[in-house]
């Protein structure tokens, strides 16, 4: 009874990835690569900011990778991958030039009608700056459609910070106020050393009813961003989260995603924190 | 399938006006009115001498008349005509059903067949699809020999009379291992090529909580991206169900939450009235004794390919029921209903309330401390779907195949992701996220039951941890908090 007696083909077949074509590859940090690709017909990818994608090493596996450019940038779109299993391990042999497979865009993103004309709060931790980046460039893209916009961006160390040379264009720019920290620095790092929401001393005081915020990170640090905005007046249903989860199929069947009744691929991965009342997985 | 050729035979007058009296009741009124009305029209028309004659005004105006109920008696005779042709066509094909009664939960008996028949059915399917049904297996140890669910190749293989069968039939539909795609990698290109396994395939004998599992799985397969392996699979399989007269063993629920009657999701449902009914009543052929053709079992198709499946059997083995037969029917049920004694100490509908507000109760530590994590109760479970996709690799490593395996929630790494984390570390929390996901969550996400009472995860607990007693133990802490 094996199934592979008998093929027929479906070209629309869900599980099936299309090759993308590599056409740059950036080191950030001696653990993640940022890879830009670009289908092989020339459309675009058709993605909302905070959507993933399913890569495809084929013979390896497959895994789940948020988008981190914006579809502002319609051309292209780009994928950051921290080297942590066989197949991120897979992705990073491979260079410039080369294919890969692609399933998505796969998700819920942000919903940027949400955001526009309202000011703009970003809290990122350790390499979920790369989801938060399509919102990012997105918001850069559009200035004049947004608010103020405050970023603020945690890493364990300076040597982990993703998107450096960004980050100084965002420090740079006045129409951002990026705040930037480390858990801990040794040497010439000149900047704060905390944990992220110590950074939110440096923010002026929110106007609460048009401000919407954006929690994207580690499980540790959710729970305590997200306690620093409720302490500051900011309702629920203004708070957004991205909710990193084990994502094997994406669209929603294999079960492993799950978050209570909700699956993390297909409900989300960017909640409203108001949808996630009595969702206790999610923040616990 | 073949049909047999028409031939009309004498019954079907017979049976035309009873369809049209019990399924066109407003057949009945519109001939008879409209004609009544037309040749009174006319006959006024005709036979009242004017007496100056008509005006050009009337004239018109009784024109209209006319022409309007003409219109309308035809209209109702033609409507007439296409009821009867329908019937006709219906009754023409070999063995036929018309319109039955249906039972509040949207049972039927649609007609009366032997084992025989059955048999005979069975293996007219087994010529064009791949025949699936209970068999007996004993193990080694001397134990009782328990049902599996295999392929067979003779209809006398598959065990109709089965209690349980260890797994569901889930099996079939999601195979513990597929293969999703074959893939090829030449010169940096590659290509990926989906398998889709669209062999026909029948089940034969499957209980109603299974046919509910099984209905379960189709909307999560179904809804939002649909699952094209899962569906063609699906499309491909035909369902021949049975109903359990009593439970199939101690300790089942499915009398509590409903599912055990089930008025859809098969092709044929068979009813082993002989089971409690006394049914050499029966009025069409002799059931039981030496000289009896079999015993005879109840039938309701599901599905017009059911139907047809029926059409060109032996004959002499198959009878419409009527009258008697439909109170031997209505009796089975009465009995089968007082057979499933209430095992939930709760409403079931109460149950997703109780679950929802059990979040923070000791009960899952307590129970969970003996939890080995083996995932033998998602292995077992007819709804349980959840897999994980891994590559293999052939040599040379040009080409491999993506695989698709069950996969189960109690197993420790089931929600880690890279990096190590572990949303659901402590076997507690594994264990509250199967039983909320089991009693709560699969019927708010689909709509359908996301546990059928088929008592196999208590079965099959390493650590005697059962579904139910955890169900009313938090029942009982409901009723204490006064909720």
């Amino acid at each position: 009874m094996l199934a592979t007696e008998l093929q027929v083909d479906s070209p629309l077949d869900v599980y099936r990835p299309r090759p993308a074509r590599v056409i740059d590859v950036e080191r950030l940090t001696p653990l993640e690569n940022r890879f830009r690709l670009e289908w092989p017909d020339g459309r675009s990818l058709g993605h909302a900011p905070g959507q993933f994608v399913q890569v495809s090493m084929l013979g390896v596996g497959e895994c789940p990778i948020s988008i981190c450019s914006s579809p502002t940038r319609s051309e292209y779109f780009e994928l950051t991958v921290r080297r942590v299993g066989a197949v991120t391990s897979a992705i990073h042999q491979i260079e410039k030039g080369d294919l890969i497979g692609i399933r998505g865009p796969l998700g819920r993103g942000f919903d940027i009608e949400r955001f526009v004309g309202r000011d703009i709060v970003i809290v990122a931790g350790g390499c979920a700056l790369a989801p938060a980046r399509s919102l990012i460039q997105y918001i850069m893209d559009e200035r004049p459609r947004f608010g103020e916009f405050h970023l603020l961006y945690g890493a364990r160390s300076p040597e982990e910070l993703l998107f450096r040379d960004e980050i100084v264009t965002w420090e740079r720019d006045e129409s951002v106020s990026c705040h930037v920290t480390v858990d801990r620095a040794a040497g010439s790092w000149k900047g704060n050393v905390g944990v992220v929401t110590t950074l939110f001393g440096r923010l002026p005081k929110f106007d609460k009813p048009n401000t919407r915020a954006v929690v994207i990170g580690p499980p540790v640090m959710f729970k305590f961003v997200v306690m620093e905005l409720l302490a500051r007046g900011i309702p629920q249903k203004q708070i957004y989260c991205s909710l990193e989860r084990r994502m094997k199929c994406g669209i929603g069947k294999c079960g492993h995603c799950q978050v209570n009744h909700l699956y993390a691929c297909q409900d989300g991965p960017v909640f409203n924190l108001a949808e996630l009342t009595n969702v206790r997985e999610a923040i616990e | 399938m073949q049909h047999p050729p028409v031939n009309s035979k004498p019954r079907s007058l017979g049976r035309v006006l009873c369809a049209i009296f019990f399924g066109h009741p407003q057949v009945i009124v519109l001939v008879p009115l409209s004609i009544g009305i037309l040749v009174h029209a006319i006959v006024r028309l005709t036979h009242e001498e004017p007496t100056h004659g008509f005006t050009p005004a009337e004239l018109v105006r009784c024109a209209g008349v006319l022409t309007a109920l003409t219109m309308f008696a035809g209209l109702s005779i033609f409507y007439l005509v296409i009821v009867i042709m329908g019937i006709l066509q219906k009754s023409g094909n070999g063995n036929s059903v018309t319109a039955t009664r249906s039972t509040t939960e949207g049972l039927r008996l649609d007609c009366i067949i032997t084992r025989k028949f059955l048999l005979e059915r069975i293996a007219e399917l087994g010529k064009s699809r791949t025949l699936i049904g209970p068999v007996a297996r004993s193990d080694s140890h001397g134990h009782a020999p328990q049902h599996f669910y295999e392929v067979v190749k003779r209809p006398d293989e598959i065990a109709l009379d089965f209690g349980y069968c260890v797994y569901g039939p889930k099996g079939v539909l999601l195979p513990a291992r597929e293969t999703l795609l074959q893939f090829d990698r030449v010169d940096g290109q590659f290509k990926a090529r989906a398998c889709i396994d669209d062999r026909p395939t029948a089940i034969v004998g499957v209980h109603p909580c299974d046919l509910h599992a099984i209905e379960t799985l189709d909307v999560v397969f179904r809804d939002g991206p649909s699952d094209t392996h899962y569906l063609t699979r699906r499309e491909n399989t035909f369902i021949v169900g049975i109903d359990c007269a009593r439970p199939c063993t101690d300790g089942v629920f499915c009398g509590d939450i409903g599912t055990n009657l089930a008025a859809g999701g098969f092709d044929v449902m068979l009813y082993p009235l002989f089971d409690v009914v006394d049914a050499s009543a029966l009025r069409g052929f002799k059931c039981v004794g030496p000289e009896s053709n079999g015993r005879c079992l109840g039938a309701m198709f599901g599905t017009e390919a059911g139907r047809r499946w029926f059409e060109g059997g032996p004959k002499e083995d198959f009878y419409i029921p009527e009258g008697k037969d439909i109170e031997i029917f209505d009796a089975y049920l009465d009995q089968k209903r007082e057979a499933f004694p209430q095992e939930i100490e709760a409403d079931w509908k109460d149950v997703p309330r109780i679950l929802g507000r059990s979040y923070d109760s000791l009960l899952w530590k307590a129970t969970s401390n003996r939890c080995y994590s083996c995932g033998s109760c998602n292995l077992v479970c007819p709804t349980c779907y959840c897999f994980d996709i891994q590559d293999e690799n052939d040599l040379p490593v040009e080409s491999g195949r993506r695989e698709r395996t069950w996969d189960g929630c109690m197993l420790r790494e089931f929600a880690s992701v890279a990096g190590g984390h572990n949303f659901r570390d402590a076997s507690a929390n594994r264990l509250r996220h199967r039983i909320l996901r089991k009693g709560a969550w699969i019927q708010q996400q689909t709509g359908h039951h996301g546990c059928v009472g088929c008592g196999r995860c208590d079965r099959a607990c390493t650590a005697q941890i059962s579904i139910k007693q955890i169900m009313n133990q938090l029942a009982e802490e409901a009723r204490h908090a006064g909720n």
